[in-house]
């Protein structure tokens, strides 16, 4: 370019001080630079001189369960003092830094505050005892459960379980599985022992009740049947309860919900308000089949047989000494001529202890007998035809035991029934989260077992069919393509309790 | 450009840093984050070592900005060349580490606007890295005639005095150049005695090119001046059309703002004026094109500096809350 003018005059076309004025641009980048440092020096005024400014330290939302304590930091942390152990600052433990003391005991106080968990397995190496952040992790959104821990939490120990505990006898329990990865046996899980046997004593056949009209014999149709159970049977308030939706026949047909009912909450209690029943979780477990309940309508205890067997029914769950006292009332009763105070009738004589106390000791050892020889027919197979509604009273369904030295006159001890309340002793299972399915893909034996010590629910191949990662084991043998495959959540903390343990509550043992 | 062979040669130290530093943090934190249930954050161990490394890097990153100052610029602390390649390749070495370091969450207020101001010094700088390579190159090539930059008002005001005086010069002392474009002023114009009307052509104006030219005209009668006369093309020219462009160049519309518009349009012009006003005519072409040159230069100017309109204040927000961010995280670990 030719510029005009000297040289002189192109020399100072440009001053000598032009640095000294920016440009535009140059200004406007200062301005903004300006406006970026007293914004932000505002941003952190407010962040440590207002209150509601320490929730931008977080980070993250913590769980809603918290939410009201979010902007308070020092309600779970302590200052200068990491609350996880698996952090870089853990491996300080036990120093003392910025005048603090580097153990996770700080912040497990700060959590027992509110939280009264039990601590840690008795059996655990308490150097490898960790706290309570280290597996409860929050500042994982509104949404994020503090109970969901991944497999990691758990398999920490588990999965190399001697290492991370002292050695107990549980230890040296070989059936105790130390090597566990994954809900899976591959992965270690082992079968669920409390399914390895029934305890029970109660003689019960569930293939039998699930047929119609309950056969006495296998292959038989009620009409072939000597005696089908009917409904016309049954007393009224029965008919209506076993009575199934669009029957036309009236022969009775049992469900699997007949007789097993999910427990609910407060149900059947009537009160409102209070319930001597602690409140539960709805449909944890499923409520204990009773007598009364679910086997009266067609067992009852009749000690007569015929017409009057009504009239002369045992309550069930007596001792050994109640039915004797009964057993002497009935005999009283029907044998009006061995009765203390003749002319009283039966009617007016009161059953019990006070029976004998008019007599004399020869009726009295004559009462006796004759309740003694009746008390043995109730445990007895041999007996007439005429006397053979006895063994459906106690010997029908329970187990007894004959010592070789009792003598005959003794009434047997009866072993307790022992049905388990809650079968799965090491997790949690709640029905009501499962009514998506039918009862026979997990009970399926139901259908063909008449021995009262098959355990009847299949055990952990069963569940990893839907508590497993999508697509799972090949389909159910009996629904075939229509169960549920994989999907489910198949952490540990689904089915496993750590602090409290996965055995029911004690409350769980009010009776009903 | 820095892609170049012979341009990378001097980088490949720090790229080498770059290269290795990714890597082995890269392979360090997936080795550590298999045996977790979770990614691990800020306050794991390769979080921790991650977290104040990119911290010391973002603060080394920084003082590139004081190292301009003038109490620092004397002190000449390293090379710039040396500075600058550090500033790129560190500056890109934090992007792995502080992704790590953060465990692919945003977290709260704090580190979310920490990552976005991140974010933000990050993408100006690479935008502000490969406009600073390819720009000066159209800069050399396409402005010969580059001046400083925040003169650029300054030269074309004395363009446009220079301007002035050429067309006084060449169009006569009586005409007074109008300072409006909207409103040319042809005040005492001196009228010659030989003027006519109807002369197709005159000349009015005595350069000091062509005065010889003009005074054997002037001795054979034919030297007028009129108010049709074809010297008030020019006049009206550079007063409506070359003045306001050579002030404020492109911001106004011109047909003088293209360089083939403008091409045809002095064409144009000179074709209607006398051979001695062509010297001037190409003269305010000349400074025309200069003009042009001062408006891309402006304008590439503006790509090669605006990004650190952004760049800056980002990375003073970063730095501050940075600190604040190390101690909250320190304070509440």
């Amino acid at each position: 370019m030719a510029f005009p003018g000297s040289g002189k005059g192109r020399a100072e076309r440009i001053p000598a001080d032009y640095f000294k004025h920016p440009s535009r641009l140059a200004r406007t980048k200062q301005l903004l630079s300006g406006f970026a440092f007293l914004g932000t020096v505002a941003y952190i005024g407010w962040m440590f001189g207002m209150p509601e400014g320490q929730v931008a330290f977080t980070h993250g939302p913590v769980a809603e369960v918290h939410a009201a304590i979010e902007s308070n930091c020092t309600q779970c942390h302590e200052p200068f003092v990491p609350i996880r152990d698996d952090t870089l600052a853990a491996s300080w433990k036990g120093s003392n830094i910025f005048g603090k003391d580097f153990s996770n005991s700080i912040s497990i106080e700060k959590c027992q505050k509110c939280h009264a968990a039990a601590s840690h397995h008795p059996t655990s190496h308490p150097e490898h005892e960790v706290g309570c952040s280290s597996c409860h992790q929050d500042h994982n959104g509104r949404l994020s459960s503090l109970l969901k821990m991944s497999d990691l939490a758990c398999t920490k120990c588990h999965a190399d379980l001697k290492s991370h505990i002292h050695s107990t006898p549980d230890v040296r329990n070989p059936e105790l599985a130390t090597n566990i990865k994954q809900f899976a046996p591959s992965s270690g899980h082992p079968e669920f022992r409390s399914l390895k046997k029934d305890p029970g004593t109660i003689k019960f056949s569930h293939a039998q009740h699930m047929r119609k009209g309950i056969p006495n014999s296998k292959g038989t149709t009620p009409d072939e049947d000597a005696a089908p159970h009917k409904l016309n049977k049954l007393t009224k308030p029965h008919q209506e309860r076993y009575r199934q939706e669009n029957q036309t026949d009236e022969f009775v047909q049992l469900q699997c919900t007949t007789c097993h009912r999910i427990d609910q909450k407060n149900s059947g209690e009537g009160k409102a308000g209070t319930s001597e029943i602690p409140e539960r979780p709805s449909g944890a477990y499923m409520l204990p089949v009773s007598y009364e309940n679910d086997c009266k309508a067609c067992h009852q205890l009749s000690i007569l047989a015929g017409e009057t067997a009504k009239e002369a029914e045992l309550a069930h769950g007596q001792t050994p000494e109640q039915i004797h006292e009964t057993l002497l009332g009935r005999i009283w009763k029907s044998n009006p001529g061995k009765r203390p105070g003749k002319g009283v009738s039966a009617e007016d004589q009161e059953i019990g202890p006070s029976v004998l106390q008019d007599l004399s000791p020869a009726q009295i050892e004559e009462a006796e007998k004759s309740v003694a020889s009746f008390e043995q027919k109730l445990f007895k197979h041999d007996l007439s035809e005429t006397e053979r509604h006895l063994q459906n009273v106690c010997a029908k369904c329970h187990t007894y035991e004959v010592s070789k030295d009792q003598p005959e006159s003794l009434i047997p001890r009866v072993l307790p029934a022992a049905i388990p309340q809650v079968w799965l002793k090491h997790a949690k299972f709640n029905h009501a989260s499962h009514r998506t399915m039918n009862c026979i893909e997990c009970h399926g034996e139901a259908l063909t077992s008449d021995n009262h010590s098959d355990v009847m629910i299949e055990g952990m191949q069963t569940c990893i069919r839907c508590h497993s990662p999508v697509p799972a084991t090949p389909p159910h043998p009996k629904l075939g393509e229509f169960a549920i495959h994989g999907g489910a959540s198949f952490r540990c903390v689904e089915c496993h309790r750590y602090h409290v343990g996965t055995k029911p509550p004690d409350w769980y043992h009010h009776k009903q | 450009m820095l892609c170049t062979r012979e341009n990378f040669k001097p980088h490949r130290f720090w790229f080498a840093v770059f290269a290795i530093g990714t890597i082995a943090s890269v392979v360090y934190y997936f080795w550590y984050a298999a045996g977790e249930s979770r990614w691990p954050g800020g306050s794991s161990v390769p979080g921790m070592v991650f977290g104040v490394l990119g911290g010391a890097i973002m603060l080394f990153e920084f003082l590139l900005w004081p190292r301009k100052w003038n109490f620092f610029r004397r002190m000449r602390i390293g090379r710039t060349q040396d500075w600058l390649r550090a500033h790129i390749w560190l500056g890109l070495l934090t992007i792995p580490l502080i992704l790590l370091h953060s465990g692919f969450t945003w977290g709260g207020w704090l580190s979310t606007i920490l990552a976005f101001s991140f974010i933000s010094v990050i993408v100006s700088g690479l935008v502000g890295l490969w406009l600073q390579n390819i720009l000066p190159g159209y800069l050399l090539e396409l402005v010969p005639g580059e001046t400083i930059y925040s003169q650029i008002g300054d030269v074309s005001q004395k363009l446009v005095k220079s301007a002035d005086e050429m067309i006084q010069t060449t169009l006569g002392s009586g005409v007074r150049v109008a300072q409006s474009a909207e409103a040319p002023a042809f005040a005492e114009r001196p009228l010659s005695e030989n003027m006519t009307p109807s002369a197709p052509l005159s000349m009015n104006r005595r350069t000091a090119a062509n005065r010889d030219e003009i005074e054997s005209t002037e001795s054979r009668g034919d030297f007028y001046y009129s108010e049709n006369s074809n010297n008030e093309p020019l006049s009206t020219m550079y007063t409506s059309v070359i003045r306001p462009f050579l002030e404020t160049g492109s911001r106004q519309k011109s047909p003088l703002g293209q360089r083939e518009l403008a091409k045809q349009w002095f064409a144009e012009l000179r074709s209607r004026m006398r051979p001695f006003a062509h010297g001037a005519v190409n003269e305010l072409e000349n400074w025309c094109n200069n003009r042009r040159q001062f408006d891309l230069q402006s304008r590439i100017h503006w790509w090669l500096h605006a990004w650190l309109c952004l760049h800056l204040p980002f990375s003073i927000v970063l730095i501050l809350l940075m600190f604040v961010h190390a101690f909250a995280a320190i304070k509440y670990w």
